[in-house]
């Protein structure tokens, strides 16, 4: 994790460098910070709150670039603080904290063959790992979920990057791609390429949960990021707290990326539900009260 | 002059069915003319420094700043006070003075005889405090004295009381102090774990906004550890103070508590303190407790959860397995809480968190239990009594059961060593076994009060700025055997 440059120069203000919208909810976002740009791993997460009043969001690191000091999140704006994000936030404007990188690095080893699923957002957070594996000598394939066409993202960044052949699309209500969802993909895998050596997901806690069975039953590796509430994310509330076998485990410093044939997923889902109607109320009073407000504050201060 | 054995002043507080609607302090300290008068109680001991200062972590010179305050000098009580604690408007609030400078005013105990006396101590908290608020809201700007630039330069980790007590007195010094903490805010415990009703935030804005103005530079947002490495730092830094607390939750390993509806302190205090969740849905952090919370334990940080639980408008329940005499917080708080409607249940030990269909809490099943003594002559033990389980109905459950070693920072780091738990070994410098690397606060003595946190910065500082100054470091350095006796 040492860097070159000095700690010193890395330090500045997190400010919106860039933001392109790339489906109807999710959009890229480009970050200027430094020391994230420079220090970040793959696997590693951000953790944002976007104002004084915003919640602690963690964020996965899609990509980053040294020379420019940026790094680049994939947003899909689905709760209060994901929202706040793409609505108040455009370029040359600063945020109020960012904190990373954070979390554990991915372990990039040499595995053989690896099917990276993600699901929704989870694309976007499996894109620095696909290059990391790639480069450590792996054979890498990309599985891309959605629950529809617009939850598909980076298709053609990975495409790119690893060609045609090596990328495969799902989408669950069948609008795009192939048909199905994260278990689907794994074993169509299975069917056409073998038995993997390692599976990574990240996506929704009950896609991982769902995909895990698969793996365990079928003994195969399983690397998942694990979506927990998250608050405090410097090892000290133990809101992220997990049960992976025996063992209470903090994602915020141990994960994002655990053992996902250990992890609890069924207690993983239901903690991570606990505050949907909380989460609700704050989003809607976030569209219908603070956004205006807000907005036409911001107004004024171009007007003038 | 005949001696003011029993007048003390006591501040004035809010009135309960006030208090408990509101997160604003409740005690509103002396005023002026309470302030003369109770400093007037103060009989000036010449042996003080055996007494009031002695009790002090710090060392403040107590009778020094009361008798500024009486020649109507408020200003140089204050700069009494800075020279050994930068933040007294801080400790007159959070300290728990009866137990310290407090329990040594020679009006209740002679330190010197050892001998119990009839009165009541002198109001040195709220004295204190009020040096510090009046200065603090006069608009009067107090010009630090800040020695000219050593080109040295300092890497303090965490920005809790030792962490920004170190920051300070380095600053003085003239060396260059760079602050890092995860957080987004400054005050670490100050500011996600001691209440705004306990300490209103705006003293800690002020506070910053004077450490700033000094040219102390902040880097909030930066886990050590994760974000950067302390090899990083070590490199760029002449010298580096961890200060990074010992605050990680901990619960009590009794079943459900992974229901929905358990927090640890840390993460309730945290959500509402210093994510402002009692402001929801304008902040944007939830915290829910149900209608019946049961908080566990009988610490500062017990009740300091109970405080902000029935602020939030929750019917709160204290559970704790010994009793009111035995616990560690305050016997006046445990007033203040009930006074607001908090129930207490002494002597009962939970042993299971019961949940719903949902996985959501719904009751705490508890055993009462009875104290013994203890054969080896220590506090009391409790023991369970047979046949006395019962549940209490609560939708959520609370655990100040203590804190556990936060060690992200220095995990893995061979360089420094650490003690079976986790925290770091110093010695009687506060230096750990990594040359030029300190360590302050409850991360060298596992959990104390604010004030000992300060005292360990400000004593670090100056041995950091020695070692800045000479180079010097012990060849054989030794960890100390009783690193809470510092």
């Amino acid at each position: 994790m040492a860097t070159e440059k000095s700690v010193l120069s890395l330090l500045d203000k997190p400010k919106v460098v860039g933001k392109k919208q790339v489906s109807p909810r999710g959009y890229f976002m480009e970050i200027y910070l430094p020391l994230v740009a420079n220090n970040a791993k793959p696997g590693q997460f951000v953790t944002i709150q976007a104002t004084e009043m915003s919640a602690r969001q963690p964020m996965q690191i899609v990509d980053t670039n040294p020379e420019k000091g940026t790094f680049s999140i994939l947003v899909e704006a689905y709760n209060r603080s994901t929202v706040e994000l793409v609505e108040l936030f455009s370029e040359g404007e600063e945020l109020f904290n960012v904190e990373g990188p954070n979390g554990k690095p991915f372990p990039v080893e040499k595995y053989g063959t690896v099917l990276l699923i993600g699901h929704g957002w989870g694309a976007g957070a499996n894109y620095p790992i696909a290059k990391a594996l790639a480069d450590a000598g792996n054979e890498v394939y990309i599985a891309i979920v959605g629950g529809s066409r617009e939850n598909i993202y980076c298709e053609s960044e990975y495409k790119q990057l690893f060609g045609e052949d090596k990328v495969s699309v799902y989408t669950e209500d069948d609008e795009y791609g192939k048909e199905g969802g994260v278990v689907q993909a794994l074993e169509d895998f299975i069917n056409e390429k073998g038995q993997p050596d390692l599976v990574v997901f990240a996506g929704g806690a009950s896609h991982g949960e769902m995909l895990a069975e698969a793996t365990k039953e079928k003994g195969i590796k399983n690397l998942s990021l694990v979506p927990s509430l998250m608050l405090c994310t410097s090892g000290l509330c133990l809101t992220c707290r997990v049960k992976v076998g025996d063992k209470m485990v903090m994602n915020c410093i141990e994960g994002p990326y655990l053992d996902g044939n250990q992890v609890d997923w069924k207690n993983v889902t239901f903690r991570t539900g606990y505050y949907w109607d909380l989460e609700k109320e704050s989003l809607e009073y976030f569209l219908n009260k603070l956004l205006p407000k807000l907005k036409r504050k911001k107004e004024k201060k171009q007007n003038q | 002059m005949a001696i003011r054995w029993l007048d003390r002043n006591e501040t004035c507080l809010l009135p309960p069915e006030v208090r408990k609607k509101t997160f604003k302090e409740y005690d509103l300290g002396y005023t002026i003319n309470q302030l003369l008068d109770e400093c007037d109680r103060c009989i000036f001991c010449r042996d003080y420094d055996k007494r009031c200062k002695a009790g002090c972590p710090v060392g403040n010179d107590i009778p020094v700043f009361i008798d500024h305050v009486e020649k109507g000098d408020l200003i140089g009580a204050y700069k009494v006070l800075l020279k050994t604690n930068p933040f007294p408007a801080i400790t007159g609030r959070v300290c728990p003075q009866e137990r310290l400078c407090e329990g040594s005013c020679i009006l209740t105990y002679d330190t010197v005889r050892k001998k119990k006396n009839k009165g009541l101590a002198v109001g040195i908290g709220a004295i204190e405090r009020f040096i510090g608020d009046a200065i603090r809201i006069s608009g009067i700007e107090i010009d630090e004295e800040i020695k000219p630039d050593t080109g040295k330069k300092v890497a303090i980790i965490g920005a809790g009381p030792g962490g920004l007590t170190a920051a300070y007195y380095l600053r003085k010094e003239g060396h260059e102090v760079h602050v890092f903490d995860a957080l987004p805010y400054i005050g670490g415990v100050m500011m996600y774990g001691i209440p705004p009703e306990r300490l209103d935030r705006s003293v800690l804005e002020w506070e910053e906004k004077r450490l700033r103005k000094m040219g102390i530079k902040f880097h909030l947002g930066v886990l050590v550890g994760r974000s950067i490495t302390l090899y990083d730092l070590y490199k760029d830094f002449d010298a580096i103070i961890l200060a990074t607390g010992s605050g990680r939750g901990k619960m009590m390993g009794i079943p459900g508590e992974d229901l929905n509806g358990v927090y640890t302190a840390i993460e309730f205090l945290t959500r509402v303190n210093m994510m402002k969740a009692y402001k929801f849905p304008e902040s944007a952090t939830p915290v829910k407790l149900g209608k019946r919370t049961a908080v566990i334990g009988g610490g500062f940080t017990a009740v300091d959860c109970v405080l902000d639980a029935i602020r939030l408008g929750v019917e709160t329940h204290l559970v704790y397995r010994r009793t009111r005499e035995t616990s560690s917080a305050r016997d006046v708080e445990w007033d203040h809480v009930a006074e607001e409607g908090a129930i207490l249940h002494w002597l009962t030990q939970p042993i299971e968190i019961i949940g719903d269909e949902n996985g959501n809490v719904k009751g705490l099943k508890c055993v009462k239990m009875q104290l013994v003594e203890d054969p080896n002559g220590g506090r009391p033990r409790p023991k369970p009594i047979e046949g006395s389980e019962h549940i209490i109905e609560v939708d959520s459950v609370i655990f100040a059961v203590g804190q556990d070693a936060n060690p992200t920072a220095y995990e893995g780091v061979k360089e420094i060593q650490t003690n079976k738990w986790n925290n770091v070994d110093v010695d009687d410098h506060f230096r750990t076994s990594w040359k030029g690397v300190f360590a302050v606060g409850d991360l060298v003595n596992g959990g104390d009060t604010v004030v000992r946190a300060i005292a360990h910065g400000r004593k670090a500082a100056q041995y950091c700025h020695e070692y800045l100054t000479t180079g010097e470091w012990p060849e054989n350095w030794e960890a100390h055997p009783k690193p809470w006796t510092l």
